[in-house]
């Protein structure tokens, strides 16, 4: 078979880092290519010089065997070559038709957009790839799933022969995960090459013809995917053994340490109910993760919960004590941790040293300040002894600024924090997202240990992979509500997409307080 | 010996790649183009007296007949307002706010303590410090104020300190011009009277040090506060809180702080920091004690706008703006004599206007090499967790 693409000896260096070390990438005519590496492995950075948004310092590109120049995506697309965006490029507000066309669109008379021609090209192309879309659909209001069949149909559309699919299957249901492969292949059979970004090896086994595997830059080999086995791929990819399968010791649960009663929360921008009606309970020794698709309301009610928002109605209780009303200091002083979705935006001050990051949720507590004034030993010390423990890594230690630590340290920063402060019940959410598989396991090594020494564990995942392998509980979210409580070993990933895609509901689940919670809680409002 | 001179080198060596150390060569670099160019325009304006208007614009506040004494003395005594109100658009900086309205909150200090100054005869030897007092209090409210719309209906700071600086000013020469008007304005200058005696900050000697330049124990006010104003930034839970909501105003939220207060805080204090400049001003004894006098003219008091560039020239560090302030005073201190050779004395505002120019200048390029730096790390995290360069709330 002949190659479409072949990149020779490509090096691509960033201040301090090589971020490809001579990688040589062949794509074959009509294969499904896999690019497998960790994060931060160079898989973006080869296919961002590929589809022109870097330039590579040394190597070429050779297309149909003849060498061309890359300079910016514009050139990449007149070569044929298309690329899906892990985060969708879509103008929302548009229909299907208006984003497929934008950019090329089919004139008449010169100066009309000719929207009929448009629609049937799409029309014809869905039906050839089997892509199920309305191109007359508003963006937003159709699933994720048919945004991203919007942005293949874009690629089809500008007659693109070379597909990027950059981690596609992120943010969809393990249904629309099977659907996409069944895309991939009918693509590939009508001649397309398509190169398949990810870090997920049974996707690799179910579609890929070959995988080439990258590791800190470096090309770790190119291998038949019929050839080799997961185990094998993982061991090129991290360079060691990987468990995966999270060793977990049963539990006895405690008291209820967080309890949502009917919590709502109304958004600002629309007017609509993002949590409707949300009531449960975590326990003391369990790890209860929500799980469900971006967007179904997991981000908001995370933000109630730890005061970021406010709710429009409802209650949280920690402890049984009300805190629906209470500040953020109160509640990081009154044991919640919390592990925030965006690690850039909540979870470190970047400018900031990592000292000061270790010490965010306490320098205004004893012995970090004494009479209003900072206390720089106490701090130092506390730094470098979460730094040892946690096994942060940095440059100049607990003076080295936040934002200069590489991702996986950074959540190890946060994680290092948050469990330092010891509290009854930690709140994490997206606890793994972007990182690597060491980091991973460290991470969940981490929570699963705070389980076990009698914590609340509340986990939001989008990762229906760190849903299985990490909680007691599940609880399914569904546009704003809790569709499914469900013991972890008491259901099956299938049967947990259904949940997740809206298809089954089961009635919402009901709080009821004990006689003994309601007394407990009555004790505490008596003593305010 | 050997053991200090290692010390020493490893210090300087550590000090060499701080982010002090770029900030302050940032800085030097924007000065060194800002008289580059005044040179050159003094260059194209007249060559034949370029020579000495040169040297008048070089000796700056030495250009003094009188000595180099009395130079400093005025340099030091006219830079005292101007420290006020570059901390009080540093302070706020540090909190993430563009603290604009310094020129409002000067000028509303500057009145009330006028008010005392001239009408609070029976306060006794307590005049003055109750007078500045109250003129810092006068300032913290019309601070404050920017800070509650900012805080709790989101109101553009930049918009609400621009009108404050205009409603101070009408407001105050309303007040004057009207029901105070027989009390305390002088109407034939149409400037206010001069304060009481007993309103006016003593000299402490500094008159014997540095006689007939009017330096007053004001600059010893303004040393002070450049200190604890340090102090509270770098060692203060408080401080500490303040910055952490300028660096991450979302991070600082997370962990607990309350930045709605934060802000309005911050533009108190600021707004407190401007008040005592304008009390200072206003107070202040002067050359052979004869007082200061505010002119009831419709204009926008420029010490408050020159808090800005002494501000970013001293990169919001309250050391770093004591010594801009003096910078920028010693160059002001350059107009009138090198007027007098012919130059328009405003070749001086255009150095500044430059200096602020490249200071802001070096600060976009410090970032943006910044950003280019923290391209690498970001191979695979989603473009939304990329860092973004420090958001100034507007």
């Amino acid at each position: 078979m002949q190659n479409i693409i072949e990149m020779r000896n490509i090096t691509k260096r960033f201040p301090g880092i090589v971020a490809n070390d001579k990688i040589t990438f062949e794509l074959r005519r009509g294969e499904i290519h896999a690019l497998l590496g960790e994060n931060g492995a160079g898989k973006s950075t080869l296919m961002s010089i590929l589809f022109g948004m870097y330039k590579a310092d040394e190597g070429q590109i050779l297309k149909d065997g003849v060498e061309v120049d890359i300079n910016s995506p514009n050139d990449a697309n007149d070569l044929a070559i298309g690329m899906v965006h892990q985060h969708f490029k879509l103008v929302e507000v548009f229909s299907v038709l208006d984003n497929i066309i934008m950019g090329i669109e089919p004139m008449k008379n010169g100066a009309i957009i000719d929207r009929k021609k448009a629609k049937q090209t799409i029309l014809e192309l869905c039906e050839k790839y089997e892509l199920h879309l309305n191109p007359d659909d508003i963006i937003e209001d159709i699933t994720v799933g048919a945004q991203q069949r919007t942005e293949i149909l874009k690629m089809l559309f500008r007659k693109n022969d070379i597909l990027i699919f950059d981690e596609p299957t992120a943010v969809l249901t393990p249904q629309e995960i099977r659907q996409l492969m069944v895309t991939m292949k009918n693509l590939s059979k009508e001649g397309k090459s398509i190169i398949f970004i990810t870090h997920k090896l049974d996707e690799i086994m179910a579609v890929c013809d070959r995988v080439t595997v990258l590791r800190r830059g470096r090309h770790m080999g190119t291998v038949d995917v019929k050839d080799t086995t997961k185990e094998k791929l993982s061991n090129m990819m991290v360079g060691r053994e990987v468990d995966f399968f999270i060793e977990k010791k049963p539990t006895t649960l405690g008291d209820a340490v967080l309890m949502v009663e009917n919590l709502s929360v109304t958004s600002d921008l629309t007017n609509k109910q993002v949590v409707d009606n949300v009531s449960f309970k975590v326990h003391k020794g369990e790890i209860v993760c929500i799980a469900g698709i971006d967007g179904n309301g997991q981000s908001e009610l995370g933000y109630a919960i730890s005061g970021l928002l406010k709710p429009s109605s409802g209650n949280v209780y920690l402890n049984y004590e009300t805190i629906t009303h209470k500040s953020i200091r109160y509640r990081n002083d009154h044991g919640m941790s919390h592990i925030p979705e965006d690690r850039h935006k909540y979870g470190l001050i970047l400018q900031d040293t990592l000292a000061n990051n270790l010490v965010l949720k306490k320098y205004h507590l004893i012995p970090f300040q004494k009479r209003g004034i900072i206390q720089n030993e106490p701090i130092l010390n506390l730094a470098e002894q979460l730094i040892n423990d946690f096994d942060v890594r940095s440059g100049q230690g607990p003076k080295t600024p936040a934002g200069s630590l590489s991702g996986g340290n950074q959540q190890k920063a946060i994680i290092a924090r948050e469990i330092d402060k010891d509290s009854d019940f930690l709140l994490s959410i997206q606890t793994v997202r972007g990182l690597d598989v060491g980091a991973v396991e460290f991470a969940h090594k981490k929570i699963i240990q705070e389980r076990d020494r009698g914590k609340a564990i509340l986990m939001i995942s989008f990762e229906l992979d760190e849903v299985m392998s990490i909680s007691d509980r599940i609880l399914v979210m569904y546009e704003g509500k809790i569709v499914k409580d469900v013991l972890a070993k008491d259901i099956t990933v299938d049967e947990l997409g259904l949940y997740m895609a809206g298809v089954k509901k089961d009635p919402n689940p009901l709080l009821s307080f004990s006689q003994e919670e309601l007394d407990k809680m009555e004790t505490l409002r008596g003593n305010k | 010996m050997n053991d200090i001179k290692q010390k020493l080198t490893s210090k300087w060596n550590h000090f060499k790649v701080s982010q002090g150390f770029k900030n302050i060569t940032a800085s030097l670099l924007a000065i060194l183009l800002g008289i580059l160019l005044g040179i050159i325009i003094i260059l194209i304006t007249n060559i034949n007296n370029a020579g000495l208007g040169i040297s008048r614009l070089l000796l700056g506040a030495f250009n003094n007949p009188r000595g180099p004494w009395i130079g400093i003395g005025q340099l030091l005594y006219y830079a005292t307002p101007l420290i006020f109100t570059g901390l009080a658009v540093a302070f706020a900086f540090k909190t993430g706010v563009f603290n604009i309205g310094a020129s409002g909150q000067y000028t509303m200090g500057l009145f009330v303590a006028c008010v005392i100054g001239i009408m609070g005869d029976g306060l006794g030897f307590m005049q003055w410090p109750i007078a500045l007092l109250a003129g810092g209090l006068a300032g913290a409210l019309w601070g404050a104020i920017t800070g509650i719309l900012k805080a709790l209906f989101n109101v553009n700071i930049v918009i609400s300190g621009i009108m404050l600086n205009y409603i101070g000013m009408f407001v105050v020469n309303n007040i004057l011009g009207v029901p105070l008007r027989p009390y305390m304005v002088d109407g034939a200058q149409n400037r206010t009277v001069v304060v009481d005696q007993a309103a006016r900050t003593p000299y402490a000697f500094l008159d014997k040090i540095f006689p007939n330049s009017g330096l007053d124990f004001g600059i010893i006010i303004a040393i002070g506060s450049v200190v604890l104003i340090w102090f509270v930034l770098n060692k203060t839970v408080f401080g500490r809180e303040l910055k952490s909501v300028g660096m991450n105003r979302d991070a600082a939220k997370y962990a607990g702080v309350n930045e709605k207060r934060a802000i309005i805080l911050s533009m108190a204090i600021a707004g407190f920091l401007a008040g005592i400049g304008g009390a200072l001003f206003i107070l202040a004894p002067s050359t052979r004690n004869l007082g200061n006098q505010y002119s009831l003219e419709n204009v926008v008091l420029g010490a408050g706008f020159d808090g800005i560039p002494i501000a970013l020239l001293g990169n919001s560090h309250p050391v770093g703006v004591f010594f801009a302030a003096l910078f920028i005073q010693y160059i002001k201190l350059a107009g009138d004599p090198m007027q007098s050779l012919g130059y328009a004395s405003e070749i001086v505002n255009l150095i500044i206007a430059v200096i602020l120019y490249f200071s802001a200048f070096a600060l976009i390029v410090g970032q943006s090499i910044a950003k280019l730096k923290k391209k690498k790390p970001k191979d695979d995290l989603p473009s939304d967790l990329v860092t973004k360069p420090q958001e100034v709330n507007q």
